[in-house]
């Protein structure tokens, strides 16, 4: 009977590229399977966060049961599992391929194959995926879905007969995809009768159930009211609630037996109980062993977070620590600035993580920030000996106590329009990296490769690498690994004082160029006060830029109105309101601003 | 108490371009009505505040002496039988040089008028033809010798600089003709563009072009020059005049003495209460004070480092730290050390006074004053 109803599940999840269509897809299929009313449905129902809908993108991996009544005349119980797309979040998906059998992965008709369609091609091979190819946009007028077939067979050798041809966005094909999935994804195995091992994919806290893991379960069941143990967490709770996810939200089951994919709620209260990768057994009944798990995530970008506000401290805290509940590779611990007083260093994938963790603590929890330029992790050896990891400039030990630095360069891939090579190229080679390898893929279509330092990659590169392809290259990276090289520490003085928070790590051959282009930033950034400032750029004790913010030559009122002094109350409240945005390096008044300015690309 | 007076008259013959006062054209027809309501409120408030002793009347506007011979006389006798003026009394009144004869002149000084102040604002035509006034420097000339010949001794004349298409040169020269009169006082303000002005609006357009700090700055020192080669001294921000003609109604301002304002739109100081009363509709209607605040003690002391920096003689750190406590005087002098250091201002004989640099910068000052409270 268990084994019926294993025949009947299907596990399935759906990769793309970003913006092929991928959540507008996964809509359709609620809506079909009928999950999801049609008077119910906004657009990207599975994107619940704002800035997920907005930004269009998917963020957090998420799991929805769809019955599906086949051909056959049988109900099927299908589990799509939907992905973000974008590289920073690889790790999110590498996980949701874990809970599958099978992946629908969905090609622009007109785009064709782009990097991240590769990227997470091999991710699913690497999990012995069913990969099912779907040609989307099929309306759209450039639609060339017989040469996507034909890119789909050539690069990455999968069979495109059958090939469901849709419009996710018009609602055509949406029937072939569920078909495809039904007839052509494994149904999960597992025995039911063996001791529980449920995969965590995915954490959540929930108000009310507390912290709840995300499992697919490979073998055995769990029911509530069993005992269970973290394997690697080594701790222990009672289950209170398991189920499924819907798209209205949790739907409590009786059980949850090998193949299903659903929730487990055993009012835990700290969600660094349940550690992502981790198996949970039964504690009465346990596996002989746990099954194999994910890497640890590691930040590959760190930057500083302060409240804009020092009042506001205990409220970022708190922010950033139900953020985590909901996203553990968001990591932070507290840092203080002489500049910028009490805040956080936080760790990030990458940069589209920072901006989205920035976005929501100011818009979720209405904080007002100052950030501090991303910096990644250098290797540093001591003229001692020891090694130190280093994700803040400041922490740099004195030039003297170094042996050699180390910083990590990436595996860089760009597809591009060929027209635009140069340009690339050019780029490529003023942010130091080396070109590998350069093919024509089709369609007058490029795909480089080069090595580069993370360090530039994170400055500017992505904003550069759009406004100079007029937005048509995509770019993808991975971690390559560590090489030596000759990196300085770039500091900033305003007034003659140093201001910690500005201090950045970069090439000696970059240390000029970059500290003029930040010495005329804070230059504009900062407001003229009431002596003349100077702002230097130094290396070591070196100064390599200058320039000066004039001092304030005329700001008085003249005239008294008959003893009306509104006016100058007014003008004193508005200068009380401006310099509580303001931080104070020595006798200088920087505004928050200008920590962020100097991010800006030129 | 002790208490300054300060009455306003609202009517214009026309509205000036850079003006944003509560001032009206065109209304002259109600100015009995408007005495009489100035009248009872006076007594009004005479009768709130018992007041015992008035050292300074100011009477302003508007245009004060666009009021005929007969509506002055009773609006002056009749403040003066309100209230007590003392013997010595500064009795000052605002005077448009385009609205001013022998017998208004003689009336005045005869009801009590010790003060008289003229915009004349420039000396150069094409500039008052800009600033939309309705007299000529000619003219400006004239009434300073009608008032002198009338035996009014003390004569203000207020002039303007950073004006559009003005040059240094015209400052100086407007200045310069201004001193040789028979003057006691020059007020030289800066133009402040008020939105909602026509100068604004044309200036927004790029029909005029603003004078940028650095030439306001420069204009300034001429006129500063100008004014002192002829004993003209500045002694607050805006205002200049010969050693003990210093015009005690504004020092009342700039020191928070108490001052009653009458009339519509005027502002009072009274007990530590600040109140304004309402526009000139609203005030014909006969509604009271609008705005009507306690001054706290921060806000109190904010203000003194406010107003008494603008004044050249600074603010009184002996006579602060007697009515704020001295903890608060000691906080504004560690702040001060670092202005002194810069050369914005000085520290001595009790006194914190802004230099001719720190008054230029005067707003930034002060907010680095009152920062430390």
């Amino acid at each position: 009977m268990a084994e019926s109803k294993q025949k009947r599940i299907r596990n399935f999840c759906i990769i793309a590229h970003i913006d092929h269509g991928k959540s507008t897809l996964a809509d359709r299929l609620l809506e079909k399977t009928g999950v999801m009313a049609l008077r119910d449905m906004t657009d990207q129902i599975l994107d619940s966060m704002e800035l997920e809908r907005e930004r269009g993108i998917t963020i957090k991996s998420k799991a929805v049961r769809m019955p599906y009544k086949a051909e056959d005349g049988e109900m099927y119980e299908l589990n799509l599992i939907d992905t973000p797309g974008h590289v920073d979040f690889t790790y999110e998906v590498s996980r949701a391929l874990a809970a599958c059998e099978g992946a629908i992965l969905i090609v622009d008709a007109s785009q064709g194959i782009e990097a991240q369609t590769l990227a997470n091609v091999y991710l699913a091979l690497d999990h012995d995926l069913e990969i099912l190819p779907v040609i989307n946009k099929i309306d759209l007028p450039s639609a060339q879905p017989d040469v996507v077939k034909k890119e789909i067979e050539d690069e990455i050798g999968l069979d495109t007969e059958g090939c469901p041809l849709v419009s996710a966005k018009q609602g055509i094909g949406i029937e072939d995809v569920l078909r495809e999935v039904v007839s052509r994804v494994p149904p999960p195995d597992g025995d039911v009768s063996a001791p529980l091992q449920a995969l965590i994919f995915d954490s959540y806290y929930d108000n009310y159930r507390g912290a709840i893991s995300s499992v697919r379960v490979k073998q055995g069941s769990v029911k509530v009211g069993d005992r269970i143990r973290m394997m690697a967490g080594e701790r222990e709770f009672d289950v209170t609630e398991v189920g499924a996810f819907t798209p209205n939200g949790y739907f409590p089951t009786e059980r949850l037996s090998a193949g299903d994919v659903g929730y487990i709620a055993a009012s835990i209260k700290d969600i660094a109980d349940i550690r992502v990768g981790d198996t949970i057994t039964n504690a009465m009944r346990p596996a002989d062993a746990p099954l194999p798990g994910y890497k640890p995530v590691l930040p590959m970008v760190y930057c500083g977070i302060y409240p804009a506000d020092g009042a506001d401290y205990e409220s970022l805290k708190d922010a950033l620590e139900r953020l985590r509940l909901n996203d553990a590779s968001l990591s932070f611990e507290p840092e203080t600035s002489v500049a910028l007083g009490y805040g956080f260093r936080c760790g990030f994938l990458g940069l589209l993580h920072m901006e989205i963790i920035q976005e929501r603590l100011e818009r979720e929890f209405d904080l007002d920030l100052v950030t501090t330029a991303p910096s990644v992790v250098y290797h540093v050896k001591r003229t001692d000996g020891e090694l130190l990891s280093i994700d803040n400039p400041t922490n740099l030990p004195p030039v003297n106590e170094i042996e050699f630095m180390e910083e990590p360069y990436v595996d860089a891939h760009v597809i591009s329009p060929a027209e635009y090579v140069g340009a690339i190229m050019d780029l490529c080679q003023e942010k130091r990296g080396t070109f590998k390898d350069m093919k024509y893929i089709d369609g007058g279509r490029v795909a480089l490769s080069y090595d580069l330092p993370l360090n530039e990659v994170i400055y500017d590169f992505f904003d550069t690498l759009k406004s100079r392809t007029r937005g048509y290259a995509s770019f993808d990276y991975e971690l390559k690994g560590y090489i030596e090289s000759d990196l300085v520490k770039l500091d900033m003085l305003l007034n003659g004082e140093m201001c910690d928070a500005l201090s950045i790590i970069v090439h000696r051959d970059r240390a000029y160029a970059r500290g003029r282009s930040i010495a005329e930033k804070l230059k504009d950034a900062i407001p003229r006060q009431l002596f003349e400032i100077p702002i230097q750029a130094a290396i070591g004790g070196k100064i390599i830029a200058r320039e000066t913010v004039k001092a304030l030559r005329k700001d008085v009122l003249a005239k008294c109105y008959g003893g009306d002094i509104t006016r100058k109350k007014k003008l004193l409240e508005k200068q009380k309101e401006g310099k509580k945005r303001m931080r104070q390096v020595g006798s200088v008044e920087v505004p928050s601003e200008a920590f962020m300015a100097v991010l800006k690309m030129d | 108490m002790v208490s300054a007076i300060y009455v306003h008259v609202p009517f214009c013959k026309s509205k000036c371009a850079y003006c944003d006062f509560e001032s009206h054209a065109g209304k002259l027809c109600f100015a009995d009505d408007y005495i009489t309501a100035v009248l009872s409120e006076a007594k009004e408030r005479m009768d709130e505040y018992k007041i015992s002793s008035v050292p300074s009347v100011y009477v302003g506007g508007g245009t004060p002496s666009l009021l005929s011979k007969e509506q002055l006389q009773r609006l002056i006798y009749g403040i003066r039988e309100i209230f007590p003026i003392e013997a010595d009394c500064e009795f000052s009144m605002e005077m448009n040089p385009g609205t001013v004869n022998v017998e208004k002149m003689e009336a005045v000084k005869k009801a009590g008028v010790n003060r008289v102040s003229f915009g004349a604002q420039a000396y150069q035509e094409e500039l008052l033809k800009m600033l939309g006034r309705i007299h000529t420097w000619a003219q400006a000339k004239e009434a300073v010798y009608l008032a002198k010949d009338s035996g009014i001794n003390n004569i203000n004349i207020d002039l303007m600089y950073a004006l559009p298409m003005q040059t240094e040169e015209d400052v100086r020269e407007s200045v310069k003709q201004a001193s040789m009169l028979p003057i006691t006082h020059i007020s030289m303000y800066s133009l402040i563009l008020e939105e909602g002005t026509r100068m604004h609006e044309r200036v927004k357009n790029g029909e005029l072009t603003e004078a940028d700090d650095e030439t306001a700055i420069r204009m300034h020192r001429a006129a500063m020059e100008e004014a002192e080669k002829r004993c003209l001294m500045r002694y607050e921000i805006s205002n200049y005049a010969h050693e003990g003609m210093e015009c005690r109604h504004n020092i009342c301002y700039w020191t928070r003495g108490n001052y009653l304002g009458l009339g519509c739109a005027a502002h009072s100081l009274m007990n530590e209460r600040r109140f304004s009363n309402p526009g000139f509709h609203d005030y014909m209607k006969g509604a009271k004070c609008t705005e009507e605040s306690e001054i706290g003690l921060l806000e109190a002391m904010e203000e003194s480092v406010m107003l008494e920096t603008r004044m050249v003689r600074g603010l009184d750190l002996t006579g602060f730290s007697e009515r704020y406590g001295r903890s608060y005087a000691e906080k504004i002098m560690k702040a001060a050390a670092f202005l002194e250091r810069g050369g914005l201002l000085r520290i001595s004989g009790g006194k914190l006074s802004l230099t001719d640099a720190g008054l230029d910068v005067q707003n930034a000052v002060v907010g680095k004053l009152i920062e430390a409270l």
